[in-house]
């Protein structure tokens, strides 16, 4: 779907004069003239000043060559992006704003344009659990801002569209193996191409195990407890597998994962350092088939279908009692895409969507019985619409809105402007606002343990945001970009746990306010003839509008430098990242140091023929840091990993 | 005699920098001689290798003549001087070299002799009843069969044009490619800025992307979205020429300019002996070569059979 916001607006400002090519001038032309070459030009980087939003497109040879294993590896280089991780997940902060305890709810996590969050907790997956292995990968689209306009609940501070490869890209087998620290083995098998008669399939399956780590927390250094040691508890493994096939005006796509993790943190007051609290999420699987086609000369049709599962389960360890989650997804989807250039100046999409979610089940039980056995069925439906149009031949408008509306909380109405202006053939100054919302989920609205630790609240609304932008890109020649964004948001209603003081139990609410500045400037492409990477700084400056404080982990400063080069006759490539985060807030305020991670990565290719090799050393300089984390975790922060490696070989057939 | 003076005019042609200047510059003709006018749209390499190989041509044949030339300096406000400098009105034959000298010489209703036009893209391109010549496009034919020989499994041909410049073309196209096995993806582009959109709907149709003379299509503006659109998509690009190879298109035909002089020669010795130019049908390049761009083949895991990269006039790595 970001095709839609990418694609609707692919030509504005390509051609912002007329190409009039050899015409008056003598036709022949065309065959003598020097044509510029394009082998130093990103691939993307049209789409970069002709999307009406802030985008960050990272590719597959970006991916191989910073030795990015995850998407959350991938979206920590985008400039605005921070990660923190619990050792259960790892959870995207974006622009100045990571809740702590929140499931990635607040990005949208799009698959070759369809919706992979989950529909129980809106979950976007983003690190090993994530649906699609980063080697089958073609390109991650960051879209930053607001997106509810097109893309509905989720995409609050951004959408993220991962394009998978196609068979033509592989044209035969892959196979990779790989090992690292923590005894992490990773295997994949992949076979694609493109036949004679236009059809062209995917496939790929993976398969990764790590013994993980030997952690150490203090809150739990007693004798009673390991003396704060957690050992062997620290394991996870997972297997997906993709799929993909397309035939005439048809895809089919399907995406399986399945990830078990064990938990390391004594999370949720279990017991410290017992093997059996883990947690098996997601198993998620989707299967859905598009049909696209021209339906006339200006007018494009877009058809899916889709098929959704998803399951979490926990098992936690209490002196006690074991209490097991089990929560249960089954969601089908259909949407429609018109696209069309109705008049003179105007590109429209129009859309329509909706979602049956017919399983929504929440059950926790223990040796006492039942806790909770939630049962639910729901559907979403809404309307899209939003028109390009071209006011002068250098200024265009873009004007949309969505309506979604939901059985638990009736209707939301999300609007979009955004004025696009061509300063110079090298200069493109976009003025953007936006409004998006995030709905209720299901367990923020429904979970209830039995007058435990936590009750439902059906009165729960949508959280908003509306979002201000004024983004500069500038061509700097010679395959240099720049990029430069300042915004501001407000977040309204924000959906916040909190105690109930008159039973003691915890209950989200619409409760708080946010607002939030910052800038973000970015500096992308070929320097020094031999040089190729990214750079960027953010400044955000988020706070709560009811107290004026800064928010809990919230940096207010990031950069990021990836750049790589070639050696040996482009044998050999090497790539350097360096991140720096700012220091962060916990939940009782206190204050993590700021750090810098800087990662190494020396990728080999054209040694044997079809054979790759890459060498990875991450946090080269073992730099210790932590991040903050929930109540949820009896320790403030969690320590990150240091110093570790990966070797990883490919072959091709 | 001749020889040298033509030698010498091939020169002054090459140089063409006093070509469009005072007439009487150039030698008066001997009344032996036969007398041609050449008109050239502008001065670079084509132009000049294509009336260094007409003059040579002429050598090869014994004719005595006596060439006048006159350059546009790719200005068609500058029609009247150079026709001038050529002084067509005294000829006996008039070559017309690339599609702005054409043009100023289908002008000047008060010609009358002959015209051999060479470096114009099409047929309807020649300048009328009284003129004949060489064309730069190659027969839709050859350039389909060039395509098969490079991609014997692809089927699905995509092809962006403008309808007012080669909408025959296209049409003619999809005929040839129906016999010869292969279907044409053709999509109309009636403005630069509607190429992207129709070239994605090209993404999942196409199995290589033909690309076809068209100022509004192909262009250095253009080049760059389809190219890209080639390469991130592996769909190859054939190119117009190989400038086009050199900037990312995995092969294209090209033309000895050199040899379109000779053959424009060929004609002009035709009409000379009596034969009207309308006797004479306009020919397609009889020489062709192509350029292969390896990078490209590799970066979308093309084999190339070693026939072809043999017989390549340049292979781009």
């Amino acid at each position: 779907m970001p095709r839609k916001i990418m694609l609707a607006f692919a030509a504005a400002f390509a051609f912002p004069v007329e190409a009039v090519g050899g015409r008056g001038t003598g036709g022949e032309e065309i065959l003598f003239q020097d044509i510029p070459a394009v082998f130093g030009a990103s691939r993307y980087e049209q789409k970069l000043s002709e999307a009406p939003a802030a985008v960050t497109i990272v590719t597959a040879d970006e991916i191989k060559r910073y030795g990015h294993r995850t998407l959350a590896d991938i979206l920590r280089s985008v400039r605005g992006f921070y990660t923190a991780n619990d050792r259960a997940y790892t959870y995207a902060g974006v622009r100045g704003f990571g809740r702590l305890g929140d499931y990635n709810t607040r990005v949208l996590l799009l698959i070759d344009g369809y919706r992979t969050n989950d529909n129980i907790f809106d979950q976007a997956f983003i690190g090993t659990e994530s649906l699609v292995d980063v080697d089958t990968i073609d390109r991650v689209e960051v879209i930053h801002g607001p997106g509810s306009s097109l893309y509905g609940t989720n995409a609050f501070f951004a959408t993220i569209n991962v394009i998978t490869r196609r068979g033509r890209d592989l044209k035969g087998a892959e196979v990779s193996a790989e090992g690292g620290s923590f005894r992490s083995n990773r295997g994949r098998v992949s076979y694609g191409d493109k036949y004679e008669n236009g059809a062209e399939m995917l496939l790929a399956a993976s398969y990764y195990d790590s013994a993980g780590r030997s952690l150490y927390f203090a809150e739990f250094d007693d004798p009673a407890t390991n003396n704060g040691v957690a050992e062997n508890v620290d394991a996870e493994r997972y297997r997906n597998f993709f799929g993909k096939l397309s035939a005439g005006d048809y895809t089919l796509t399907a995406g399986y994962v399945e990830h078990n993790k064990a938990l390391p943190t004594g999370a949720f007051d279990t017991v410290f350092n017992d093997p059996g609290t883990r947690l098996r999420d997601p198993v998620l699987g989707f299967v859905n088939v598009k049909y696209e086609r021209a339906i006339a000369a200006d007018a494009q049709l877009m058809l899916r279908l889709g098929q959704n599962r998803y399951r979490y389960q926990g098992s936690y360890v209490y002196p006690t009692e074991t209490q097991r989650e089990d929560d249960y997804g089954a969601w089908w989807t259909a949407e429609a895409v018109y696209t069309a250039r109705p008049a003179r100046g105007h590109r429209l999409v129009a859309g329509a969507e909706y979602q049956g979610n017919t399983r929504q089940d929440q059950s926790t039980v223990n040796e006492a019985g039942v806790l909770l056995d939630d049962r639910r069925d729901s559907a979403r439906s809404a309307l899209y619409v939003q028109d390009e149009l071209r006011l002068r031949e250098d200024l265009l408008v873009n004007v949309g809105a969505r309506g979604d509306r939901y059985e638990s909380f009736g209707g939301t109405v999300n609007p979009r402007l955004g004025l696009l202006y061509a300063a110079s053939a090298q200069t493109t100054v976009k003025l953007l606002y936006g409004e998006a919302f995030r709905a209720p989920n299901v367990f923020e609205i429904y979970y209830s343990d039995g007058a435990v630790t936590q009750k439902g609240n059906p009165d729960l609304k949508p959280e908003t945001i509306a979002t201000s932008e004024l983004v500069v890109e500038q061509d700097l020649g010679g395959g240099l970009r720049g990029a430069a964004s300042l915004y501001r948001y407000t977040i309204r209603d924000l959906i916040t746990q909190q105690v109930d003081p008159n039973d003691g139990l915890l209950v989200f609410r619409n409760v708080e306010r946010v607002t939030a500045e910052g800038i973000e400037l970015e500096l992308g492409g070929w320097f020094a003839a031999r040089f190729e990477g990214r750079a960027s700084y953010a400044y955000q400056a988020s706070t709560d509008a009811g107290t004026g404080e800064r928010l809990v982990n919230s940096p207010r400063a990031l950069a990021k430098l990836n750049v790589s080069t070639p050696f040996i006759e482009r044998r050999l490539r090497g790539g350097v990242e360096l991140q720096y985060t700012g220091p962060r807030l916990t939940r009782t305020r206190a204050e993590t140091g700021g750090f810098t991670v800087v990662n190494l990565t020396l990728l080999a290719r054209n040694w044997v023929k079809g054979l790759e090799l890459s060498a990875s050393l991450y946090n080269v300089l073992d730099k210790a840091y932590a991040d903050p984390v929930s109540d949820s975790y009896a320790p403030e922060t969690i320590a990150q990993d240091g110093r570790r490696y990966r070797l990883k070989a490919a072959y091709e057939f | 005699m001749t020889i040298v003076r033509l030698r010498r005019l091939a020169l002054t042609a090459v140089a063409l920098a006093g070509a469009a200047g005072p007439a009487a510059a150039q030698p008066a003709p001997d009344s032996r001689e036969t007398r041609i006018a050449v008109l050239v749209s502008q001065e670079a390499p084509p132009y000049r290798q294509a009336l260094a190989g007409f003059t040579r041509a002429l050598e090869r044949r014994g004719l005595k003549v006596s060439v006048r030339v006159g350059s546009l300096e790719g200005d068609g406000a500058k029609a009247a001087q150079a026709l001038a400098a050529a002084r067509p009105e005294q000829a006996q034959l008039i070559l017309t070299l690339g599609t702005l000298a054409t043009q100023a010489v289908a002008a000047r209703k008060d010609l009358t002799a002959p015209v051999v036009t060479g470096l114009v893209l099409r047929v309807s391109d020649l300048g009328g009843a009284n003129a004949t010549g060489v064309v730069l496009e190659f027969p839709v034919e050859t350039e389909l069969r060039w395509l098969q020989r490079f991609f014997p499994g692809r089927r699905a041909v995509g092809v962006l044009y403008h309808p007012d410049e080669n909408r025959s073309r296209i049409e003619a196209a999809v005929r040839t490619a129906q016999a010869l096995g292969l279907t044409l993806v053709a999509r109309s582009v009636e403005r630069a800025r509607d190429l992207p959109d129709e070239l994605e709907s090209l993404a999942n149709r196409a199995d290589l992307l033909w690309g076809v003379a068209d100022s509004v299509v192909l262009t250095p503006q253009t080049a760059k979205p389809i190219l890209l659109f080639s390469y991130r998509n592996r769909i190859p690009f054939v190119g117009l020429s190989q400038s086009w190879v050199k900037a990312g298109a995995l092969y294209a035909l090209d033309r000895d300019y050199d040899d379109i002089g000779a053959q424009c020669a060929e004609l002009a010795f035709k009409v000379l002996r009596g034969t009207p130019p309308s006797a004479l049908p306009p020919e397609p390049p009889r020489k062709l070569v192509y350029s292969i761009n390896l990078r490209t083949a590799r970066h979308m895991k093309l084999e190339i059979p070693d026939a072809l990269l043999k017989g390549a006039q340049e292979v781009v790595d």
